[in-house]
């Protein structure tokens, strides 16, 4: 034969289920994408799933969907879903349109994964704080990197941070994935957000920042900002995190004079007016995990980290 | 003149190429994807290359290609292979059927590279450990870890282990490309990569559950092992070997977790015997371990990439 015969545009797969398979209903194809049946497929019988274009798909009802926002198929739930968890979930597409917390369908651009305008993913910039320790270390993934803060008793510092960053009034949507593998004593801090800077001892010196923090041996997620002019103490959201269960944070930063925060899609402190307004940028990306003396140790995962901006 | 004018919808791109190209002919295009020619094109005539939606291609008749396979097209040989070498060869697509050992054709979504389920690449745990040595690194890449131990004599571990797992039951494709830079000397140095429902400070074989590919010091066999809580299947000899410097392939295919089936570069290994998670209570997250006992040896192995594919049945 010739090296290569055209068989299909690809837009949708050919596919022969083992149980019928309903008009609408989503599942995961042998490549790993999600596809979905337009029309009902009997079993045994090949038909077609889509697996490209736009769709709009059920939510979970309990969750804001902001645009641009990775969306999974929940498979226990048969809903798309902000997080992706230990079961058979799978990535279903990027968020077009806002989706209110109680609305029950999005509109997911299928299987497409935009990259973020600006990301950790890119490169960052690292400048490791230790005297002694053997175990500290900064990896980089994909899109985001783990910091490891090792029990020698000594101030340590690991971070990461963007070359680039985005201007003041930038309309876009900050996200970070984190999960906490190891959250110390009480001398571990640990800053994830946008920064003006890096600080080789405390994130809280930074001149400009908008972050979400936690404490070593507290579970409490805190938010904080920081333009230089006006600066919104680390509050309590309220929101816990649990060690080894990746959450999500959001910023929301298409009115930089209040920026809303989400944490697993729920809107957390609307009432804290989280001004970044008089910042002078630009604002990085940046993850940050600090210890002063101390023999804490401190293992976080930052899954991913990036800013996605667009016009309005 | 405006800032954007549409020229095509992109599913094929023009191509003007100096030799003639025949109907068929599968070819890299200037931005470093696969396109093939439908129909002939002249030498210095300007024709097009299809570079998306699913073709038949040809394939090397010695490899089974599993549903979910990244395919690169080697270029020596003219045919769909699971692994690039170091001459010409560039990504072709994935799999979308299992394609049998001795088939000639594989079906291929061109150029797509779609995500795994579950990839090492998303982010990972890592607690390192070393009580001495300086020069011990794991280092993160987009799909996969290297790591790097420093000749301390002394014990250490190096691990990275998937945040998420799968349960068990789920039908998946795990897959690890795997190339061991310098073996650790001795039977001090011990690998393992595959699915397991934790991590160990200091010895793999200590977890509870997994399915791994084993490879020890100082000697050149990959090695298969599984337990659950019920069935351990010990580590076997696959009598396959890598070469020091050369990437091989390992895919798990768990269709079925009573029997899972083990491809060593597209060569089902799995001899006499059944590896099983069947009574795993999981999540099976993926995990690179590298560990030795108090000693010298060195060990330094590139996982270039590593992730699990689930599919519905």
């Amino acid at each position: 034969m010739a090296e290569a015969l055209y068989l299909q545009d690809g837009n949708s797969i050919d596919w022969t289920p083992t149980a019928a398979v309903t008009a609408g209903e989503i599942l995961q194809i042998s490549d790993g994408r999600a596809g979905f049946a337009p029309t009902a497929i009997g079993a045994g019988i090949q038909g077609a799933v889509q697996v490209t274009g736009l769709a709009t798909v059920a939510k979970t009802a309990t969750m804001v969907m902001l645009k641009g926002s990775r969306v999974w198929w929940d498979h226990s739930a048969n809903a798309a879903h902000l997080l992706q968890v230990n079961d058979k979930d799978f990535f279903l597409g990027t968020v077009q349109e806002d989706a209110a917390s109680a609305a029950t369908t999005v509109i997911v651009s299928l299987n497409s994964k935009p990259p973020y305008t600006v990301s950790l993913g890119d490169g960052f910039i690292s400048v490791p704080v230790l005297t002694a320790a053997k175990n500290q270390a900064i990896i980089g993934h994909r899109e985001g990197v783990s910091l490891i803060i090792d029990a020698t008793a000594e101030a340590q510092k690991v971070d990461a941070l963007s070359i680039r960053g985005v201007a003041l009034d930038t309309p876009c949507i900050a996200e970070a994935l984190i999960c906490v593998n190891d959250n110390g004593g009480a001398a571990l801090d640990v800053n994830i957000g946008l920064a003006s800077a890096t600080d080789a001892t405390s994130a809280d010196t930074i001149a400009e920042s908008l972050f979400c923090h936690i404490d070593g041996n507290d579970l409490n997620i805190f938010l904080e900002s920081d333009d230089g002019s006006t600066e919104v103490a680390a509050t309590d959201s309220l929101a816990d995190y649990v060690v080894g269960t990746p959450f999500l944070v959001q910023w929301d930063l298409r009115d930089w004079a209040d920026v809303q925060v989400y944490i697993n899609g729920v809107n957390y402190l609307p009432a804290s007016v989280f001004d970044i307004e008089a910042a002078t940028g630009p604002l990085k990306c940046l993850a940050h995990m600090e210890k002063t003396l101390d023999a804490s140790l401190g293992n976080v995962t930052v899954m991913r980290l990036g800013i996605r901006a667009f016009e309005e | 003149m405006a800032e954007a004018i549409y020229l095509q919808p992109g599913n094929s791109v023009d191509w003007t190429p100096t030799a003639a190209v025949t109907a068929g002919e599968v070819l890299q295009v200037s931005d470093g994807r696969a396109g093939f020619a439908p129909t002939a094109i002249a030498a210095g005539i300007k024709g097009a290359l299809q570079v998306k939606g699913i073709a038949t291609v040809a394939k090397v008749v010695t490899q089974t290609m599993l549903q979910g396979s990244k395919v690169w097209w080697d270029h020596s040989a003219n045919s769909a292979n699971l692994l690039q070498v170091n001459d010409k060869d560039f990504f072709l697509g994935i799999v979308q059927e299992d394609a049998a050992y001795a088939g000639t054709t594989a079906k291929v979504a061109l150029n797509e590279d779609t995500p795994y389920t579950i990839g090492i690449g998303d982010g990972f745990i890592s607690v390192p450990v070393a009580a001495a040595g300086v020069n011990h690194h794991i280092v993160g890449h987009k799909e996969g870890v290297s790591l790097v131990f420093d000749v301390t004599a002394e014990a250490q571990k190096l691990d990275a282990m998937s945040p998420l797992g799968i349960a068990p039951a789920s039908v998946c494709l795990v897959e690890a490309l795997v190339c061991v830079n310098l073996n650790g000397d001795n039977a001090a140095f011990d690998f393992n990569i595959g699915l397991a429902n934790g991590t160990n400070a200091t010895d793999a074989d200590s977890i509870t559950e997994y399915l791994f590919c084993h490879t020890n010091g100082s000697d050149l066999n990959i090695y298969l092992q599984s337990l659950d809580t019920v069935t351990t299947t010990a580590a076997v000899d696959t009598t396959v070997n890598f070469a020091v410097g050369t990437p091989f392939l390992v895919q798990f295919d768990l269709a079925d977790y009573s029997d899972i089936q083990a491809y060593i570069n597209g060569v089902n290994v799995n001899l006499a015997s059944d590896f099983t998670l069947e009574d795993a209570t999981g999540p099976m997250r993926l995990l690179a371990h590298m560990e030795k006992t108090a000693d010298d040896s060195p060990g330094n192995i590139t996982v270039m990439r590593f992730g699990l594919r689930a599919r519905a049945e």
